[in-house]
């Protein structure tokens, strides 16, 4: 229990408006978005667009390296199956385990689409804010107004749960798996209990606002768009060598 | 469990895509209709969904020292029934995507598929069918159910993605392997959270009767 969750979300917020962007606004999440596909499709792209992003990440924010520590565990058990499970021409074997030229195709290329991947969505999650993200994609309608609803939710019952967390830990009550367990489920209905009080305090204060089913927003202008372009043809130029 | 961005080939992510968007379609349009019927369960059903989200970003007690987390979607499919879940669990996936960096988007179809859908309907079908017996066992079962069959699902939407050899005896075999390798995360898990959401469900309904479950 030592890192806790509100610390990295917050966090993880704070670097998304303080990092540094070369590209911002829509034009951002759109190129992001419409690499994605890109990178999923062809080789030459999946290299263009991994040196393209890496190096956006890092110059970004050097939050970069401990984001991109969390899916590292997932892809490297991943890869490890492929390697040992794709049959093929036997190329070496331990036991009963045997690695083949076939594996070792698939398990580098998996490897290469992933990080490549990774690179570009890192960049979004590193200099986007939800509702930056929302405003870009520019939904409508009830999705939208519930997204940021729950949006403006989680931040409070992030904040709720770890004044939980603290106390319960004053408390030792993460001594030891057993009461860990107990201390979890105990934590998780006072939320459930505090959500609902939040449910009224969110409609009284919607009320004494005037709400009229539209949530505020900022605007977001794009910034770089010249800059999107150039990569974004430097992306589609690999698919086609 | 989450498949990690880009994990995913081209064509394995579309299918994902196609087959969970119905499904999210569907409980959008419930949702929909429930606001239209009381305007007053938009702040519900957000706060529902931001304590969906943050019950899923809960630290559990690990015994592999991974980064492990409860999904929430069994107790949200006991609360709300498998369509809302759907749509609410693809919300919360997208939050999880972009402000705790697990998933991705090229995966969010695949994820959506396993954790907001595949899960939660045995989940809820095992809840069904033992509520009439014990609501404790009930409880138990349908979070227990709905983590493992999740964890079933992705093993088998990796397996499709990376066959050992083409073909169905392939799939399986790479899906024995990427069961076995991700049962040692897992299975703990479920167990945790089944009992986590058991407490937590059975403090619902004895505390909060007017909170009806599905």
């Amino acid at each position: 229990m030592a890192t806790s969750l509100e610390e990295m979300s917050e966090s993880l917020e704070s670097v998304q408006v303080n990092s540094k962007k070369l590209l911002d606004g829509p034009i951002k999440v759109w190129l992001v978005l419409l690499s994605l596909p890109l990178i999923l499709l062809d080789f030459h792209t999946q290299l263009i667009a991994l040196i393209l992003f890496s190096a956006l990440s890092i110059h970004a924010s050097k939050y970069f390296f401990k984001i991109i520590k969390i899916p590292f565990g997932f892809i490297f058990l991943g890869i490890l199956v492929i390697l040992f499970t794709i049959d093929g021409k036997e190329v070496v074997s331990f036991y009963f385990l045997k690695i083949t030229d076939k594996s070792v195709e698939t398990a580098l290329n998996a490897m290469l689409r992933s990080f490549s991947a990774l690179s570009a969505f890192s960049y979004l999650i590193l200099t986007t804010t939800l509702p930056e993200f929302i405003s870009a994609i520019r939904l409508k309608g009830f999705v939208r107004e519930l997204m940021l609803l729950s949006y403006r939710a989680i931040q409070v019952l992030l904040e709720e749960i770890e004044s939980l967390r603290i106390s319960a830990e004053a408390r030792l009550g993460f001594f030891g798996i057993r009461r860990s367990i107990k201390t979890t489920s105990m934590l998780s209905y006072m939320l459930f209990l505090r959500s609902f009080e939040k449910v009224e305090k969110f409609e009284r204060a919607k009320e004494a606002r005037c709400y009229a089913g539209v949530f505020p927003m900022q605007k977001f202008k794009s910034k770089g768009s010249v800059f999107a372009v150039i990569l974004l043809s430097l992306m589609a130029m690999g698919s086609l060598i | 469990m989450h498949i990690m961005e880009g994990f995913l080939p081209v064509e394995w992510s579309a299918f994902w895509f196609a087959l969970a968007i119905p499904f999210v379609v569907y409980g959008a349009w419930k949702v929909k209709k429930e606001i239209e019927r009381d305007p007053k369960s938009k702040s519900l059903l957000a706060v529902s969904l931001g304590f969906i989200f943050v019950l899923s970003a809960l630290k559990l007690p690990s015994v592999t020292g991974s980064c492990s987390h409860p999904t929430g979607t069994g107790v949200a499919v006991v609360l709300f029934g498998p369509s809302i879940t759907a749509f609410l669990s693809s919300i919360a996936l997208l939050y999880q995507a972009l402000l705790l960096a697990h998933g991705g988007i090229t995966t969010l179809g695949a994820n959506t598929f396993s954790m907001g859908i595949f899960g939660p309907i045995f989940g809820f079908l095992v809840y069904k069918a033992l509520k009439k017996f014990s609501l404790s066992v009930a409880f138990f079962s349908a979070a227990a159910v709905a983590d493992l069959m999740t964890y079933v699902m992705t093993s088998f939407q990796l397996a499709l993605a990376y066959p050992a050899t083409p073909g169905i005896e392939g799939v399986l075999a790479s899906a024995i392997k990427f069961l076995g390798i991700f049962a040692i995360t897992q299975v703990p898990i479920a167990v945790i959270e089944a009992f986590v959401a058991l407490t937590l469900l059975k403090s619902i309904k004895t505390y909060t009767p007017e909170v009806s479950t599905a």
